[in-house]
């Protein structure tokens, strides 16, 4: 049995590439449409692909909304996103999503092929491209997380948390640190929001807590 | 020749009061009765008229004079025998020019008439001054005041009674400072006269004075605020000015146009950039992708790879001018993943190193994420160009509906004096994308402590 296929790209120039690299394969390409909604108004009407090829950057919905929002009405259907991007950003959100597929436009011809015959034997294909990608942007979100956890507060903001702790108010902070009073707000909003205290009674015993002060 | 009305009921009084009168060359009106009196007085409008006081055993002459006093304004001059005092405070209503007591003699009754007409005449002269004084200061279409030495009002025109919803009485002797409560619009501080004589009035409060009425503000201009002296040495204060709702108006409503056609002109070059980045990318490059794969499938030798690595070379130059026209993750992503993204590349190139921490932002539209994200890119650029800075940081929290954006770096400050004369190019781009989203910006900048952005934006 030929894999059924939706193709959801509004280059027609780009859908006919596409077709041309599957003819000849075990492929039955059951829609063409340039934008999602068309999709799902075929697929309401009983026209059930198994794998929908789409692109990200599409009219009215983009790709990764088309997905998000297939996965909740239709969890049966596969997805395969064949993009332009080769960012860390649009490989990691379709990581995220659970998407079974990534594909560069630019990848060579037998990537697709070989793209859809493994999302459809229910494994995973990322072009190998962006496999690196991916994992490099994992490592980053790594670090990151790393450095989030451990409170860095600037120099101003430890200066500023010296003076709350010391039990001078915002006015007085100004003039001591030769800043507005404004700029005290927003800096005990920051240190607030970074130390997730709820008031300064709690940021104080946090800072103690914590060594900051 | 000044005429007398005489009103005297006993015939032979009259007769010898109008023979006297006519022998010094008045002409002369008699009447017996109050009402006669009044029917000649309205008659003959006399400049003054003797006025018996008890007239046929009545009263009646206290009656005509009280009715004379109020439709004609003569002056009169009681003749009574009666010198009780209940007659005369009687009498006093009519406000009497004076009395003759009967008997009298000739002189005595000419030298009064005499100063009765002349203290008349005086007092119509200052009358009608004053007529004058009043007409015309209530004919001018300033709001008038004149406070005395002690800041009491003294004087307003129908104008300023106008305004302040009150009548004139209610108003005199009132401290001016109490009923006229004056604020500075922008902050609603209180302006009292003690204020506005220190400060040079119209040009420190230009546009920013209101006068605080009972049911409004109305904004105040063209002020003046002038003491003057009088000969008898008392001062007065004369305080003028004019309701500028109309001209505060117009002027708001340039501000509001000017911010409307500046932030339509960013919005639509934002606009513009992002469709063009969009046409560059998903249509040339598709177009060289698909070369790409067509050329792939030829059977391999070295102009097929010389081809493509051309291409390739190609799309990475096409995806470059797109994102530098609009990164297109801005229509994908949440602002902090393109915050994100700039920062790390800005990590990358820069010797500054630049922290970025984020929470709780809501979502934000793609025009107010493609405003804060330039926002940033300006900033950034601004510390990397002129800072000195070795580190900053950047920081994106949603606060109580609203979101806070500050950028902070510990370098040298921004120069004052292109902060003053709001030349700062980049500084002002910053001001118009954060004025089109209606939120505050501030700057607070010094060499010892560096730079911080605040922006504060509501969802």
């Amino acid at each position: 049995m030929a894999i059924k296929l939706f193709l959801v790209e509004d280059h027609e120039l780009i859908r006919g590439g596409i077709k041309s690299l599957l003819s000849g394969g075990n492929y039955n390409i059951i829609g063409e449409f340039d934008r999602p909604r068309l999709a799902f108004e075929s697929i309401a009407q009983g026209n059930i692909p198994e794998i929908i090829v789409m692109d990200i950057s599409l009219p009215e919905m983009n790709g990764l909304d088309a997905a998000r929002h297939l996965k909740e009405h239709h969890p049966d259907i596969r997805i395969i996103i064949l993009s332009m991007h080769k960012d860390e950003e649009y490989v990691m959100e379709c990581l995220n999503q659970d998407i079974m597929g990534y594909v560069v436009k630019d990848s060579v011809a037998d990537e697709i092929r070989q793209a859809i015959d493994k999302v459809h034997a229910g494994q995973k294909y990322f072009s190998k491209e962006v496999i690196n990608l991916a994992l490099n942007a994992h490592k980053k979100i790594k670090t990151r997380q790393k450095e989030i956890d451990e409170i860095n507060l600037t120099r101003r903001e430890r200066e500023v948390l010296a003076l709350i702790a010391d039990g001078k108010i915002n006015n007085e902070i100004a003039d001591m640190l030769f800043i507005s009073e404004r700029t005290v707000e927003a800096h005990r909003a920051n240190i607030m929001k970074k130390m997730e205290a709820r008031n300064t009674a709690e940021l104080v015993r946090k800072a103690i807590a914590k060594n900051l002060l | 020749m000044q005429k007398i009305l005489v009103s005297e009921d006993s015939i032979i009084v009259n007769q010898h009061i109008c023979k006297t009168l006519e022998g010094s060359g008045y002409e002369v009106y008699s009447a017996f009765t109050g009402k006669e009196a009044v029917r000649k007085a309205n008659e003959h409008h006399p400049d003054l008229i003797l006025m018996d006081i008890m007239m046929e055993s009545k009263s009646d002459g206290i009656e005509a004079a009280v009715e004379i006093k109020h439709t004609l304004d003569i002056p009169i001059i009681f003749l009574t025998a009666l010198t009780d005092e209940g007659t005369l405070d009687k009498v006093k209503d009519s406000q009497p020019y004076g009395y003759i007591v009967k008997p009298f003699n000739e002189v005595e009754l000419l030298s009064n008439i005499q100063v009765a007409i002349h203290k008349s005449k005086a007092e119509n002269e200052v009358k009608n001054n004053r007529d004058l004084f009043q007409a015309s200061i209530n004919s001018i279409d300033q709001t008038f005041f004149l406070f005395d030495a002690e800041d009491k009002i003294f004087y307003l025109n129908t104008r300023a009674e106008a305004m302040l919803g009150r009548q004139y009485n209610t108003v005199i002797g009132e401290s001016a400072n109490t009923v006229l409560a004056m604020a500075r619009r922008s902050t609603g501080e209180t302006v009292d006269f003690e204020q506005l004589r220190a400060s040079e009035a119209d040009r420190l409060f230009d546009s920013e004075l209101v006068l605080k009425t009972k049911k409004e503000e109305i904004p105040i201009g063209d002020v003046i605020l002038k003491q003057v002296e009088i000969r008898n040495g008392s001062f007065y204060t004369l305080f003028l000015f004019k309701d500028i709702s109309d001209r505060v108006k117009a002027r708001e409503l340039e501000l509001e146009m000017e911010k409307k056609r500046i932030t339509s002109l960013i919005e639509g070059q934002e606009n513009e950039r992002s469709r063009l980045a969009r046409e560059i990318h998903d249509g040339i490059g598709q177009m060289i992708n698909l070369v790409k794969i067509k050329i792939n499938s030829l059977s391999d030798s070295a102009e097929k790879k010389e081809l493509l690595s051309i291409l390739e070379q190609t799309l990475d130059e096409v995806r470059n001018v797109s994102e530098n026209l609009h990164p297109s993750r801005l229509n994908d992503f949440s602002l902090e993943k393109n915050l994100e993204k700039l920062i790390s590349q800005f990590n990358q190139d820069s010797a500054v190193k630049f922290t970025f921490t984020a929470s709780d932002v809501p979502d934000l539209d793609l025009t107010k994420k493609t405003h804060v994200f330039r926002i940033v890119q300006e900033a950034i650029s601004n510390i990397i160009k002129h800072s000195k800075a070795k580190e900053s940081t950047i920081q994106l929290y949603g606060i109580d509906k609203q979101v806070q954006l500050t950028i902070e770096d510990d370098g040298v400050g921004y120069d004052a004096k292109a902060l003053k004369s709001g030349t700062h190019h980049g500084l002002q781009n910053i001001q118009y994308r954060v004025n089109s989203m209606n939120g505050n910006f501030t700057l607070d900048s010094n060499a010892k402590s560096g730079t911080m952005l605040l922006i504060t934006l509501p969802v």
